[in-house]
């Protein structure tokens, strides 16, 4: 976990207001990749990553001599997307939801080769983006999962915990997203270079 | 060259993952941050969440909220008769209150049982008409449109 970042080792006499923007100058791109890896939407990825901030403000005088303040942001960034996910799934499930749970079951396996196969010509920009966009595709159900186990370290216990699944949802859910994640670059890897 | 190690694609699936560099954050969130914690410091305190409220105007709030439950459950004709029994001036609003508990009393008995039945279907009815409208809606246009962003 990212926690190297802190703001002890500013100079004195900076003001408290200063201190705090020098804390988020730290930690801003951590959380705001955070939430916007989990909701796959850079516009609620900043809605949370401000609401993450100024729950940081309350909290600063613990948090500017905390060694451990990146994963005090993290977690209340997961946790604010996973409500923010959760409201809005309730809200809209009449809606969207009508397919059924276990569609795609039968969905093949996937051989999946080394990255460096995939990105063969592409730069390290193109590289990146690339995989973000693959990660944003995915649908919710396959990409939260996947974020929480791959970024955020958590168990696949932790996971259904967190979401509220069951753990073999979970492992079926990680499963795919992986295949889902592979087929999409193995995709990228039989188009021409963009560049 | 695909591997046939089983455990081959999460692993190599975990390190590139984890190789992904931050992104970084919009330039306007620290503006925005700054301005909402101005915006929440400028607030007056009636305004704040009850967790910033001082102590005393919580511990009040939560009497007066006790106060009002006690009352609502007594029956608030019954509190204001045995408070008018001590203080003159508000027998008044006891016969007030009473004459209301009794015209709302009168009217809903005087209405016909299967028009009140009648009522409740209607608005259930209207309820999922409008419901169902609108997950045909979405269903047409944003669901679809979704779909189709991303497979594109």
């Amino acid at each position: 976990m990212k926690d190297a970042p802190s703001v002890q080792n500013q100079p004195a006499g900076l003001s408290q207001e200063a201190d705090f923007a020098t804390f988020m100058q730290n930690y801003q791109d951590m959380v705001f990749t955070c939430a916007a890896r989990i909701l796959a939407d850079d516009a609620q990825a900043e809605d949370i990553s401000q609401e993450v901030f100024v729950k940081a403000h309350a909290h600063f005088e613990m948090l500017s001599v905390s060694p451990s303040a990146g994963g005090w942001l993290k977690t209340v960034t997961t946790r604010l997307c996973l409500n923010h996910l959760q409201r809005y799934r309730r809200r809209w499930r009449f809606f969207s939801e009508f397919s059924r749970d276990d569609a795609g079951d039968d969905e093949p396996g996937v051989e999946f080769a080394a990255p460096d196969v995939f990105f063969d010509g592409m730069d390290g920009v193109d590289r990146r983006e690339a995989v973000e966009r693959a990660l944003a595709r995915l649908p919710e159900n396959q990409r939260v999962p996947l974020v929480l186990f791959h970024f955020e370290d958590l168990s696949y216990e932790e996971i259904a915990s967190r979401l509220g699944v069951s753990l073999s949802k979970v492992k079926t859910d990680i499963f795919r997203a992986r295949s889902a994640l592979a087929r999409a670059l193995a995709g990228l890897a039989g188009e021409p270079n963009p560049a | 060259m695909p591997s046939t190690d089983p455990r081959l694609p999460e692993q190599s699936l975990h390190r590139l993952l984890r190789n992904l560099p931050d992104r970084p954050a919009p330039r306007t969130l620290q503006h925005r941050v700054l301005a909402e914690l101005e915006r929440r410091a400028a607030e007056p305190s009636w305004r704040r969440s009850y967790a910033s409220w001082p102590a005393w105007l919580r511990g009040a709030f939560v009497l007066g909220a006790l106060l009002a439950a006690a009352v609502a459950a007594a029956g608030p004709a019954r509190v204001l008769g045995e408070m008018a029994l001590r203080i003159d001036s508000l027998s008044f609003a006891r016969t007030v209150v009473r004459g209301m508990e009794g015209s709302a009393r009168d009217i809903v008995a005087a209405i016909p049982a299967t028009w009140l039945y009648a009522a409740a279907a209607a608005v259930a009815a209207s309820y999922a008409i409008l419901a169902g409208l609108g997950a045909a809606a979405y269903r047409a246009f944003a669901h679809s449109r979704h779909h189709l962003l991303s497979n594109a």
